[in-house]
């Protein structure tokens, strides 16, 4: 029958649990390992994919006969014992072979290129995780926030959302300037700028009247 | 049928040869280059919206242009939130959609070139004679069979007199199309618009019929 060995220890409120299960019959087994901790499963990754066969509860997959298999993973939990229970076993199918039924190629071969069932996740274990590093990444942060209020301090009165709202117009009139239409502005911005252009002749308006109000009233009060 | 254009060099022409495929076969063009996209995007949702799960793939697909296109996000945080092992399910939507789809794979031979292989059932590869290393053209056909997407053809991009069309058959074993160098290319290209439909009796523009019908081969030699 599948035997289960363990030994569990604890680092800094993490537990690494380190098993090997081994197979003595002479037919192929598949297995199941269960997480009996009480946290969350970390599995082996490479490339930041988790090693196949994990998922969020343990381990499963398929031991030759007579394979002895190292597995190990980490939990943040406190360390129990045993830390794993062997979930079940059965006998392989017969077109399971080790090498694709859980056990991934690359775990064989870690540097082979992946085979054609492989999955997504394989390609990016064997391949490599194409992403730019996080670090690469520039990310807004709140010393970056004051320059919009700088700019406008320096150069341009007009407030920040306007000048946006503005500039995206813009934009816009600039990209529909290969369109069919005669206008460059779609409807909504023409109609848009427009009420914004009478709004704001009437608030100069009122203003300058208001203005005259307030004189008047000045030079009546002596 | 999803057909990746590959080949382990940059600058090669893979871009050019993707739109002209899609033409060819009325596809949709993905760009699936997540770090430096090189179809002009259009406005709307793109592939790193799609593979960030913020977008549908078959919503992103834009049909604008003269060549149905997913175009691709160029900021490093889309990159960054791109997750590269959506890429084929991701393709396939689209396929379920549009049922053709030419993807551009970018260079290299890191997981984004090798998850467009993967999702493909065919491949097309592209070699430049002046940069042509046979070894990069022969570890991405390497690639492209261990991940099932067979070679169909070599696109031998902007030739010039006497193409070295016969050796390079011989060494990858696929038929090869010899695309000469032709400014009609490249000027439609930067208006994004393929050769066949400024040009459609310019030498390459013949070319890349000639290319797309190797596909079609393939592609009814698979199905049978």
């Amino acid at each position: 029958m599948v035997t289960l060995d363990w030994r569990v220890e604890s680092r800094a409120g993490v537990s690494l649990v380190e098993l090997t299960v081994e197979n003595p019959t002479d037919c192929a087994r598949r297995v199941r390992v269960g997480n009996r901790l009480d946290g969350a499963v970390w599995p082996p990754r490479r490339e930041g994919v988790p090693e196949a066969g994990w998922d969020d509860g343990g381990f499963e997959g398929v031991l030759a006969p007579g394979e002895r298999r190292a597995l190990g993973y980490a939990s943040p939990a406190q360390p129990v014992e045993p830390p794993v229970e062997l979930v079940w076993t059965e006998r392989a199918g017969e077109s399971e072979r080790t090498d694709d039924a859980g056990w991934s190629a690359d775990e064989v071969a870690p540097d082979a290129v992946p085979s054609d069932d492989a999955t997504p996740e394989d390609v990016v274990r064997s391949l490599g995780d194409p992403r730019p590093p996080a670090d690469a990444v520039p990310r807004p942060t709140p010393d970056a926030a004051p320059r919009p209020t700088a700019r406008a301090d320096s150069a341009s009165p007009i407030p920040d959302p306007v000048e946006s709202w503005l500039s995206a117009v813009a934009e816009r009139a600039d990209d529909g300037g290969s369109c069919a239409t005669d206008s460059p502005l779609s409807p909504e911005d023409e109609s848009a700028l427009g009420a914004v252009a009478r709004r704001i002749e009437t608030l100069r308006e009122e203003t300058t009247s208001g203005g005259g109000r307030t004189e008047p009233r000045a030079r009546r009060s002596p | 049928m999803i057909l990746a254009v590959a080949g382990g060099k940059g600058g090669v022409g893979k871009s050019t040869v993707a739109l002209e495929l899609g033409a060819e076969l009325d596809a949709v063009v993905v760009d699936a280059d997540l770090g430096m996209a090189d179809l002009a995007a259009r406005r709307g949702p793109d592939l790193h919206d799609v593979l960030a799960g913020r977008a549908d793939p078959a919503e992103a697909v834009s049909e604008d242009g003269p060549v149905a296109l997913l175009p691709c996000g160029r900021t490093l945080a889309g990159a960054r939130a791109a997750d590269p092992t959506k890429l084929v399910g991701a393709v396939e939507a689209v396929e379920s959609a549009y049922e053709r789809v030419v993807i551009d794979c970018p260079a290299g031979m890191a997981a984004d070139a090798g998850m467009p292989l993967l999702a493909a059932d065919a491949s097309v590869l592209v070699a430049s004679p002046r940069e042509f290393a046979l070894a990069d053209a022969l570890r991405t056909r390497e690639l492209a069979r261990e991940l099932d997407a067979g070679l169909a053809a070599v696109a031998l991009n902007r030739t010039g007199e006497n193409p070295p069309t016969e050796r390079i058959r011989r060494a990858l074993g696929a038929p090869v199309v010899a695309i000469p160098e032709d400014d009609r290319v490249s000027r439609s290209r930067r208006q994004g618009w393929p050769v066949s439909e400024v040009a459609p009796d310019s030498e390459p523009a013949l070319r890349f019929g000639e290319l797309a019908a190797e596909v079609g081969r393939l592609a009814g030699r698979t199905r049978d």
